[in-house]
């Protein structure tokens, strides 16, 4: 079934001749109609290109060219992804006012050359500025597990995408949780690679620092695919690295060998509700890890992560905040002007206090492969609600989500999401932590769970739309 | 060293007319109680003590100069 097939089953079934690219955009653009209206993922829907695309694909393979890897595949991306022809949003009301973006980012053109298939642009956080897609301009992102709660975010269009069934596979973006926090949310997959791992180039930033790009999918080995299709150096961005290609594919089936597991302890067992740790806990089981290591000093990780995070977002935006402050999501609008004040010192002490915990951690990498730790201190919240409340206190809902997977984008570990949905009725996810530029290492684990039915991501059962 | 709400407020109002910020005062109390809670996360990055020797995380690359 086109539907909840994988992405690698799609381009073999399209390789094969089992069915044809353009009936699998065709499928996709149909279920786009049916359901997005419900779950609010997509602000545009690029059908004219997934068609042409399509076409492309097809044309190929009558002629009996060479099929990428991807062939097929449809997939849509944050709406902060440079598509050509589209108007970058970002999220916000402000970059409406901007120019079509003259070129396709470096990550779509790479899904592109691997003959993959864009469906569209997706919701998000303004600004990528935010734990939940509840955006004030677009309307919120609903999540398919229940429509009363939050996606998650900032990817939480492209999340809930995949975890709806529009799509197999989607591309977000992640600076403090913002594809952890969204696949823990929507109980799909998520990777975020090692910082500077995949290119950032036509993306819209939000802390340079600490920004990262990397795909959702409802199966590991999804996952895996559009990382190594996204691999690659590329000198227009930075930061991103000159290593070669590493692919994860290839050694996904591995399982996990004499790799090294621990629960990470400490910070991260405290301030989360039950469903949390018991989902951890389900993991850590089946892998059969008992060993416990300590990340010392994880609270101020994730100080420093917003510390940093404020300034570089609060700079970025100082122009429009200057000029039109009314135009911004009220949901952020006064952190980024605190942002652009913040003194000078506390945002250079939290760049040296990134090397420090940086150094601690990569010696924790010497006695350990893989550390387990939660995604999010509870399931999706409900949308609209300014607090939640974590192992009996009252915090406010929006930070306080991102608490488990900000100290560790903070020095940018590659980490897999995995869902676990077995633990109550929402799903929850765990993150599987490898030691930088260890992608596949947190793959494999990742792969091994989902072949014993520990962590898997489907499409929940819910009505149609009738007005198809 | 928290920054109390005063502090916070003198401190806003300061650093937006250095900034040329012309704050709206409808945005001004949420700019203020944003900086509050800055202040009191800083200072968990503040109260570290850190060696002299530990360099920023940040990396400049001068690059490359085209043939001339």
């Amino acid at each position: 079934m086109i539907e909840t097939a994988t992405a690698t089953e799609i381009a073999a079934q399209v390789r094969r001749g089992d069915v044809s690219a353009a009936e699998v955009a065709r499928a996709a653009l149909d279920r786009i109609v049916a359901r997005n209206e419900q779950f609010n993922c997509l602000t545009e829907v690029t059908a004219d290109r997934a068609l042409a695309e399509a076409a492309a694909v097809d044309a190929l393979r009558a002629r009996g060219g060479d099929l990428g890897p991807l062939a097929g595949v449809p997939y849509v991306v944050k709406n902060l992804f440079d598509v050509r022809g589209l108007t970058t949003l970002a999220g916000s009301r402000i970059n409406a006012d901007n120019p079509p973006a003259a070129s396709d980012a470096t990550a779509v053109t790479r899904l592109h050359d691997a003959g993959a298939v864009l469906l569209g642009a997706a919701n998000m956080d303004e600004y990528a500025y935010g734990f939940t897609t509840e955006n004030s301009h677009y309307g919120p992102t609903r999540n398919p597990h229940g429509r009363e709660r939050v996606a998650g975010g900032s990817s939480g269009g492209s999340a809930a995408a995949v975890a709806a069934g529009l799509t197999p596979v989607s591309l977000g973006t992640d600076t403090n949780g913002s594809i952890r926090v969204p696949a823990s949310f929507c109980g799909i997959f998520g990777l975020k690679p090692t910082y500077g791992r995949l290119s950032r180039a036509g993306v819209f930033l939000f802390a340079a620092s600490l920004d990262h790009i990397g795909p959702f999918a409802r199966s590991v080995g999804d996952l895996a695919a559009l990382y190594d299709v996204l691999q690659g150096p590329d000198p227009s961005d930075p930061v991103c690295t000159p290593r070669p290609v590493e692919r994860a594919t290839a050694s996904l089936d591995e399982g996990v060998g004499d790799l090294r597991l621990a629960v990470a302890g400490g910070y991260f067992t405290k301030g989360g509700e039950p469903e949390a740790a018991a989902a951890v806990g389900q993991i850590a089981k089946a892998l059969g890890v008992s060993k416990q290591v300590e990340l010392p000093e994880s609270a101020r990780a994730r100080a420093g992560a917003f510390v940093m995070t404020t300034t570089e977002s609060g700079n970025l935006h100082l122009a429009n905040l200057r000029k039109r402050p009314g135009d911004f999501d009220p949901l952020i609008r006064d952190r980024l002007l605190a942002g652009a004040m913040t003194p000078s010192n506390w945002y250079l002490q939290a760049q040296r206090f990134r090397r420090w915990y940086r150094d601690r951690v990569l010696a924790l990498f010497r006695e350990v492969d893989i550390i387990l730790a939660p995604a999010t201190p509870c399931v999706a919240p409900e949308i609209g609600r300014e607090t939640i409340t974590l192992d009996g206190v009252e915090v406010p809902k929006r930070p306080s989500v991102g608490i488990y997977t900000q100290p560790l984008s903070f020095i940018g570990l590659p980490i897999v999401v995995v869902p676990v949905a077995t633990v109550g009725p929402l799903p929850i996810g765990v993150q599987v932590i490898a030691a930088p530029w260890r992608e596949a290492d947190a793959l494999r684990v990742a792969a091994a769970l989902e072949a014993s039915g520990v962590a898997s991501a489907s499409v929940p059962e819910f009505e149609e739309s009738s007005h198809v | 060293m928290n920054m109390t709400e005063d502090q916070a407020a003198d401190y806003v109002d300061q650093m937006a007319a250095a900034l040329g910020l012309d704050l709206d005062p409808a945005h001004r109390d949420g700019v203020i109680a944003n900086m509050v809670r800055t202040a009191e996360i800083a200072d968990l990055v503040m109260d570290f003590p850190l060696p002299v020797d530990l360099e920023p995380a940040f990396v400049f690359d001068p690059g490359v100069a085209g043939e001339r």
